[in-house]
């Protein structure tokens, strides 16, 4: 029976890798060879990797969309995290009325299908001139990173022992001393699992990008790498998958390095009291 | 004491507003529109139910909800329960970083580059379409399709690019619940010789709930939302066969210019989305007492 | 001290504002578009214009149509309305005329007319109620591609009739080679075949067909489709599902014609960009002929796809843009936008340098070709999307003939009652 499963196990690993491979494979061909001989076990001669990502990188517009998504992930994963830890710990520790109610009030922004926003957002950002702007666009991610942060946040601040508040309350803390000082030291496994999550959501957003910005200096990575496929453009495959290896580095980078913090706050952080 | 209480209120001030303003206000004003014949570029009038009641006679509409609810199904029965099945075989084994590193590494993968790697794998085998070529290598040429053209294969590898893009985050979640589970009556169990599957059913998986109900939750309401894989896999096509409502909201709104109709479906979708999810907390509740 | 460097901040400040203020002189034009391929080509012709007129364009590229479409449509009606932006001809153009939101430019029409440096033609897809709304940026024929050597090692030439054409398919199928090419990548592509068959029997059908006159399932129309549908089931076309223009950077099509496995290829002579390359050009490894009409009664027509410049009637600089358009449509203008992008000059007097449209436009001329609008362009939007859809689905299962046919008409009848 476990040898069975640990056989399941390897064939789901080995398709599960195949596109990534054949994904790898054909970014390092070139152009011509890419659509001569696109079968994977056909290997790049030359290999052309380099040439394929500067294509990418530069005449597709990825610079400038790379720098863009970071700073929107960057900004916008920080803030929603800093407001939704904020009215986590309100709903959490203070005297609020209603907490149920305006935690789904909250938390309501993640149920509704993206296109519910995409017209109001496009007619609103027009009118108040916010349209095509870094500022409209960070605004806009951090608004939609905050539901899912407080769901987290809201549950791991439960797990936090009430006498570690009530014991600074005696010895004559403020509430905002309490937050600063104990709950958020408290959360980092926790924060550090919102922000790989939040980083990686709003890195690869592409329908939001794309109607909220036109310009590409304000322009998000995947509104640009969808550029590069559009029917205007002529580069070819093999540059396209260069750039989607491209524009999917850092959201790979931030797994490895938070890999650690991300299960140990996972634990903590969906687990009951 | 009162003008403490009113100072907590501030800690939920800037989350309350940011998701009113961007993302409530929007939901309000989709309403508003659903009620009018808006094309984006004229004064819209106001048309009553006429949206809605359009949508029941539209085949397409139709269509289209049969669609998304393959995609709720499916997406309920591969991403979570290939995510699980994968989490309990290497759990706790040799070998359990490595597998999640492989199965989470398509996340890292934004969906619209899994659409176009996956559009590109399912080409015809005459242009080099990997999944055909290997069909056709091993003896199973017969099977070989124009997967994105044919209805509802279209729908299946589409669904199948989406499981594999987030089969992975479902996995680590599990991963999670089942290293939370204490050992001992796990330990008992098998003393009191219970087999590997009773042991499962009985003991783990019911302390594994809590972060089941999680899982399905998203799993649940990502399902409804889907849309960067098909619009960039087929669009919705051909012919408008692998729409799916969310598809359907954008293509009527982007492509005909029928934004009052498109509200309309955008909040037929919602509707629908909250009542599953609201259906499903209630059961997960009521068992939970 | 401290008083003169005060003092010095304060005239520097002065001076470069007042620089800025002088160095307004040059007005630079937004064009909003949906080709962010175009942005070198409209930045350069830009800078010339900018030598000549003193007014410059930049262009503002957005990466996807639809919301492109989308912000075009919201922006013309507000105060953030761009100075020129490209759309479609046609029944798109109409729509925007209709809301009153575009600038009439038919003065600079016919300025050039009268001077005999634009053909009349040119304009009718622009022209509603006797006003013109737009400068073309891109005029171009549908138009067969056909790979020289193929047809070298098979002893053919560019077909005269339409018997000799399709004996032609026969000989390249039997010695291996796809005849002809096609795709549904996009959507799109299944009109180019449609248009062209419709013509080829007359193009009065084929006008009377978009403007509602003859329904769809008329038996005219279903015989053409029949033709249509022999040619696919004696294997002519390659699988329709190959990209032509993909959405994903793929345009395998063009390849396979390339190495030869496709010898024609039917579409819009901006395909050339897709099949040049160092090692494959025009006049020694490919060309391009009219495909001969399939009725040999009909008259020489081919279908002509134009894409326009307007001007917003909310645009912030309303006289330069017009000054601009002027200057493009001139005779220096669209030399300059010639050479930056391979496309049939508006402008008679411009020396045309690309041997594929030197020919077109020597043969419509001597020929006196009927010029069609694309299908696209020339039917309205509520029966276009429907239709594409449906000669997709024909494409993929010629079988479905009749119930396509009776699914566009449906349509098509409930959009034209509507219009009453």
């Amino acid at each position: 029976m476990k040898k069975l499963a640990l056989l399941v196990l390897i064939v789901l690993a080995c398709i599960w890798i195949l596109p990534i491979f054949t994904m790898f494979i054909t970014a390092s061909k070139s152009s011509e060879q890419a659509t001569s001989q696109p079968l994977p076990w056909q290997l790049p001669k030359p290999f052309s990797l380099g040439e394929n990502a500067s294509i990418a990188w530069n005449s597709g517009g990825l610079k400038n969309g790379f720098i863009n998504s970071f700073f929107y992930g960057v900004v916008g994963s920080l803030f929603a995290i800093f407001f939704a830890s904020l009215a986590a710990y309100a709903l959490v520790n203070l005297n609020i009325k209603m907490k149920f109610f305006w935690f789904i009030v909250i938390y309501s922004g993640t149920i509704f299908p993206f296109q519910m926003f995409l017209i109001p957002l496009f007619e609103m950002y027009q009118k108040i001139n916010l349209y095509d702007t870094i500022g409209g666009l960070a605004l806009f991610y951090i608004a939609v990173a905050i539901p899912f942060c407080l769901f987290v946040l809201h549950n791991y601040f439960t797990t936090i022992p009430r006498e570690i508040a009530e014991a600074a309350k005696i010895d004559g803390a403020s509430s905002f001393h309490i937050y600063a000082r104990f709950y958020i030291p408290l959360s980092y496994p926790a924060i550090a699992v919102l922000f790989l999550f939040q980083f990686t959501w709003i890195w690869n957003d592409l329908l939001f990008g794309l109607v909220l910005s036109k310009s590409e200096q304000v322009r998000p990575i995947m509104p640009s790498l969808a550029g590069l496929m559009g029917i205007y453009s002529t580069i070819n495959i093999a540059s396209v998958l260069a750039g989607g290896i491209i524009a999917s580095v850092p959201t790979l980078l931030l797994f490895v390095l938070l890999n650690r913090n991300f299960i140990y706050g996972l634990t903590l952080s969906t687990s009951r009291k | 004491m009162k003008k403490v209480s009113f100072l907590d209120y501030v800690y939920l001030l800037p989350a309350l507003v940011f998701v009113g303003v961007f993302l409530l206000y929007p939901v309000v004003r989709t309403v508003y529109i659903s009620f009018t014949n808006w094309d984006g570029l004229t004064t819209p009038s106001f048309v009553g139910i006429s949206n809605y009641s359009r949508l029941l006679r539209d085949p397409i509409f139709i269509h289209s909800l049969l669609n998304t609810g393959i995609w709720v199904l499916a997406t309920l029965l591969l991403p979570v329960g290939i995510g699980l099945l994968v989490a309990s075989i290497s759990s706790k084994k040799p070998g359990e970083v490595f597998f999640k590193w492989i199965f989470y590494l398509p996340y890292a993968f934004s969906l619209t580059t899994t659409g176009v790697l996956w559009s590109f794998l399912l080409n015809p085998a005459q242009i080099g379409g990997t999944f055909n070529a290997i069909l056709e290598a091993i003896g199973l040429g017969a099977y070989t399709k124009r997967w994105l053209y044919e209805p509802p294969w279209n729908t299946y590898a589409m669904i199948a690019a989406y499981t594999w893009q987030t089969m992975g985050t479902n996995m680590i979640l599990f991963l999670v619940g089942l290293q939370n589970i204490p050992q001992e009556p796990i330990e008992a169990s098998q003393i009191d010789g219970a087999t590997g599957w009773q042991t499962y059913r009985y003991i783990i998986w019911p302390l594994l709930q809590p972060i089941a109900t999680v899982v399905v939750l998203m799993a649940l309401i990502n399902s409804f939302k889907v849309f960067d894989v098909i619009w960039v896999m087929t669009q919705g096509g051909p012919f408008r066969s692998s729409e799916t409502l969310a598809v359907t909201m954008y293509r009527e709104s982007f492509t005909m210019f029928q934004m009052g109709y498109g509200a309309a479906i955008a909040i037929v979708l919602t509707a629908f989305e909250l009542l599953l999810a609201w259906i499903y907390l209630r059961r997960t509740f009521q068992q939970e007492l | 001290m401290k008083k003169m460097s005060i003092l010095l901040v304060v005239l520097s400040f002065l001076v470069s504002f007042c620089s800025f203020a002088f160095a307004q002189e040059a007005v630079v034009l937004e064009l909003w578009n949906d080709k962010p391929t175009f942005s070198d080509w409209f930045t350069k012709l830009g800078e010339e214009a900018s030598k000549s007129i003193g007014v410059s364009v930049k262009p503002v590229p957005f990466a996807d149509t639809t919301t492109y479409n989308a912000a075009i449509r919201s922006a013309l009606a507000s105060k953030e309305a761009p100075d020129l932006f490209t759309w479609w001809s046609g029944c798109w153009l109409e729509e925007l005329v209709d809301s009153g939101l575009l600038e009439d430019v038919t003065a600079i029409w016919d300025k050039y007319i009268q001077s005999g440096e634009v053909n009349p033609d040119l304009a009718a897809p622009y022209t509603f109620n006797g006003k013109i709304y737009g400068i073309p940026d891109a005029n171009d024929y549908y138009v067969v591609f056909y790979n020289k050597k193929v047809f070298a090692e098979n002893n053919l030439t560019p077909p005269t009739t339409w018997e000799e054409f399709i004996s032609q398919c026969e000989t390249l199928k039997n010695k291996g080679v796809i005849p002809l090419g096609c795709s549904i990548q996009d959507r799109w592509p299944s009109i180019i075949w449609f248009q062209q068959l419709v013509i080829g029997k007359d193009p009065d059908l084929y006008r009377d067909l978009t403007t509602g006159k003859v329904a769809f399932t008329d038996p005219r129309i279903k015989e053409i489709m029949q033709v249509w549908k022999d040619l696919i089931d004696k294997g002519y076309f390659n699988d329709p599902t190959i990209p032509g223009v993909g959405t994903t950077g793929q345009s395998q099509l063009a390849e396979l014609f390339r190495q030869g496995k496709i010898a024609m290829i039917l579409w819009g002579d901006w395909y050339d960009n897709f099949i040049r390359t160092e090692d494959f050009q025009p006049g020694e490894d490919y060309f391009v002929f009219f495909l001969p009409p399939l009725n040999p009664e009909a008259p020489n027509a081919v279908i002509f796809e134009t894409a326009p410049t307007c001007i917003a009637k909310n645009a912030p600089n309303k006289e330069a843009s017009i000054k601009f358009l002027d200057w493009w449509l001139s005779a220096e203008g669209q030399q300059i936008w010639h050479q930056l992008y391979p496309t049939i000059p508006s402008n008679l007097k411009t020396t045309v340098t690309n041997p594929i449209l030197e020919y077109e436009i020597k043969t419509v001329s001597e020929g006196n070709y009927q010029l069609l609008t694309r299908f696209w362009e020339a039917i309205p939007n509520a029966i276009l999307q429907p239709a594409v859809d449906e000669l997709d689905r024909f494409m993929l299962d010629p079988s479905t003939l009749d119930q396509v046919l009776s699914n566009i008409e449906k349509v098509a009848q409930e959009y034209w009652a509507s219009q009453k």
